[in-house]
């Protein structure tokens, strides 16, 4: 079962080499690392000034541009489109074009979108920071920005599908599949939410339905999307074995494609009660696909834990796949009729995103990217560094999520005991909304390193060699002849 | 899974239902609701929001508002919306209907606000004036009104100017450490006015057919959790 580094067998003659694909990512790697790089540290910077206003909500109040109404959606717009969309379109794109044995195709349009995806969060931030923003959270960008997000998204994505049609392998890792999802769910979400908002669009609670089907979507399918590629491609690496299984992954992949999409509702909620039933229901089935995805990862993992969170990047990978199974179960549970009815409208819906976004894809593309940089530039970056980014991201999103995680249960059970006025209630749960802002200070410090280490690269201050990486260069494990 | 059509189309045929489902199904049957006739008040629901309150709904978004309070009340028996006196019945899609956008909110940092109206006295000459007041000095600055709140202050929303021939009508009248040097006053800018307004036109109160308003017994509601109902009696 050792695998780890030998060729597969089922290679044809004339492949595409590892390294002859990542040669072929070396225009487009520093732009995109260097940008997402950028909207991380913005983002972390603004939710973590966020953060701190709710210690002491009389600070800073004199500017409209650093209300706390502001800070919080323009920090998370940062985060989760500048960053982890942006880390997770190019990471992804790697996964892929590993897993099709293709080179990059049409890098150009790569950066093309790239640069146009950056104008697209710079100009939404900014404008959500100014008073435009649309009171729809995940869309809160102006539509002319998020036009732009989806242009972007498009460029990007279409050189990923065509890289994917020009593949040499024959019948790709099925960590393709995923990241072909993650790629079309920007455009097409996106695409349908800003036509939805447009003209006589939609009206009534249909906007919030539409909303939660974007951010729904955008979550769990795009960003989603994208880190279970990353993790179905690294997971079985950094373990030293191949995935398990093939047909797992398909139950896990066409399950999150048909039900996931569904889960936008919560029993209570102002729909009509069929709408409320259905997005219930798809909640449910949706566990089809995260239960199909996690047995697959244990069966991958199980007896060579120990290797996977030995070393850089095993631990990160390991600890969003762990974060995925979690959010997933975490998410499922509160649905349910007695929890909902104890932490909706609590913190533990900022739980759920943190541990998501914060805890699956940031932890997978954090975890990969100083691989990318190093694998695509040949260039190696200070271990020391590449080592203290990880640790700090790791205990800062741990502690970000489970704080609002508890927060939100403190809150609901304080509220739905009926006792107690509101801001005391809220007063209580605030002990452990404090410990995200110490945790958000752990995130960008860690992520200040990575700027350091990333920046020595830009400034070729970096030793420059081809870093001789025989374990990511080599292609992934596989079980011999390769089944369909 | 070989073939890159398949994938590309099986993919588009599962996003394109939950589409339908979510989206097109809810909005052909919701998307030409009418307002509704209502039996007690002789007048439609819910009403056309007063130019000025509608202004108000786009300070609310442009500030934000809707990332720490919430516009939506859960029926009796799920959750304590009810019996924390935020509605006296739930809210259903015929409450949004003229919302533009509908900011129900995820997360309850502040009280929620379906019926911040009917709490500020909306309508009622005794207690609205004194209400709107009270609610200005809570905009201003939350902790002279509650010295526990974790609101964000909206000094930014008022202006300090020196006091005229006479102290405007609405200057804020405010103790302490909040006050302004002498000969100086602090009175709302329009947004902030447009803001009450707004605040004044959340009712979700009218008895619908699928939300009926059940007037519970008084034993059963607890106190009402948002603090400035409770004060009214102070407000001078």
């Amino acid at each position: 079962m050792s695998l780890s580094a030998a060729p597969s067998s089922s290679a044809p003659s004339g492949a595409i080499t590892p390294a002859e694909v990542d040669a072929s990512f070396r225009p487009v790697s520093l732009f995109f690392a260097g940008k997402s790089t950028f909207w991380l540290v913005v983002g972390a910077l603004v939710s973590l000034i966020a953060s701190v206003k709710l210690h002491g909500p009389g600070m800073m109040s004199g500017s409209a541009w650093l209300t706390y109404g502001r800070l919080t959606p323009a920090g998370w717009n940062a985060l989760v489109y500048g960053f982890a969309a942006q880390a997770g379109m190019v990471l992804g794109l790697w996964v892929l074009a590993r897993a099709a044995g293709q080179r990059l195709q049409a890098p150009i349009l790569v950066l093309a979108g790239g640069v146009v995806w950056n104008l697209g969060v710079l100009a939404g931030t900014v404008g959500i920071l100014a008073g435009y923003s649309t009171g729809r959270e995940w869309l809160e960008m102006p539509a002319p920005a998020m036009a732009m997000l989806v242009v972007g998204a498009g460029l990007i994505g279409t050189c990923g599908w065509l890289t994917y049609a020009a593949r040499t392998e024959p019948d790709p890792y099925p960590s393709a599949w995923f990241i072909l999802l993650g790629l079309l769910s920007f455009v097409w979400f996106g695409t349908v939410a800003l036509l939805s908002y447009s003209g006589a669009g939609a009206t009534g609670v249909v906007q919030v339905l539409v909303q939660r089907w974007y951010a729904g979507g955008v979550l769990k399918l795009g960003l989603g999307g994208l880190a279970l590629g990353v993790l179905h491609h690294f997971l079985p690496l950094v373990a030293g074995r191949p995935l398990a299984s093939r047909q797992l992954a398909l139950v896990g992949f066409w399950a999150l494609v048909f039900f996931a999409p569904w889960a936008v509702t919560g029993h209570g909620d102002p729909f009509p009660r069929w709408v409320v039933s259905v997005g219930i229901a798809g909640q449910m089935l949706a566990a089809i696909g995260w239960l199909a995805i996690a047995l697959n990862w244990w069966k991958t993992v199980e007896g060579s834990g120990s290797r996977v969170f030995s070393a850089l990047p095993g631990r990160l990978i390991g600890a969003a796949a762990l974060a995925y199974v979690v959010a997933s179960a975490l998410g499922f549970l509160v649905t349910l009729r007695g929890p909902a009815s104890v932490v909706r409208f609590t913190w533990m819906h900022s739980g759920l995103e943190w541990l998501f976004v914060g805890g699956v894809a940031m932890l997978a593309f954090l975890g990969t990217l100083p691989l990318f940089v190093e694998q695509t530039t040949g260039r190696r970056l200070a271990p020391a560094l590449v080592g203290a980014h990880a640790w700090l991201s790791l205990v800062g999103l741990a502690v970000v999520a489970l704080a609002f995680v508890f927060a939100g249960i403190a809150q609901g059970l304080g509220l739905s005991s009926g006792e107690g006025a509101f801001v005391d209630v809220l007063r209580k749960s605030m002990h452990f909304v404090r410990l995200s802002s110490l945790g958000l200070t752990f995130f960008l410090l860690g992520q200040l390193v990575w700027l350091v280490a990333l920046v020595s690269v830009f400034r070729g201050l970096a030793v420059e060699a081809v870093v001789t990486v025989k374990d990511w260069a080599a292609p992934l494990p596989t079980k011999g002849a390769v089944r369909s | 899974m070989r073939s890159t059509p398949v994938i590309f189309l099986g993919i588009l045929v599962g996003l394109a239902a939950s589409w339908w489902g979510i989206v097109v199904a809810p909005a052909l049957q919701l998307g030409a609701a009418p307002t509704v006739l209502s039996k007690e008040t002789g007048q439609h629901y819910p009403p056309n929001r007063p130019g000025l309150a509608q202004q108000g709904a786009e300070v609310y978004r442009s500030e934000g508002c809707n990332v720490c309070h919430s516009q939506v009340v859960r029926p009796a028996g799920f959750g304590h919306d009810i019996l924390r006196g935020w509605g006296a019945r739930r809210t259903v899609a015929q409450d949004y209907l003229r919302d533009q956008p509908v900011m129900l909110g995820s997360v309850r940092v502040g009280p929620d606000l379906s019926n911040m109206g009917i709490r500020m006295g909306a309508g009622d000459t005794n207690i609205q004036p004194a209400m709107v007041a009270h609610q200005l000095k809570h905009l201003y600055h939350p902790r002279t009104v509650m010295p526990t709140s974790v609101m964000p202050a909206y000094p930014y929303l008022f202006v300090r100017q020196p006091v005229g021939a006479a102290p405007s009508p609405d200057a804020l009248k405010l103790e302490g450490a909040f006050a302004p040097e002498a000969g100086m006053e602090v009175v709302p800018t329009p947004a902030a006015r447009a803001l009450m307004a707004y605040l004044l036109s959340l009712r979700s109160t009218v008895s619908l057919k699928e939300a009926p308003v059940i007037l519970p017994s008084t034993n059963d509601v607890k106190q009402a959790t948002n603090a400035a109902p409770a004060q009214v009696a102070s407000v001078p």
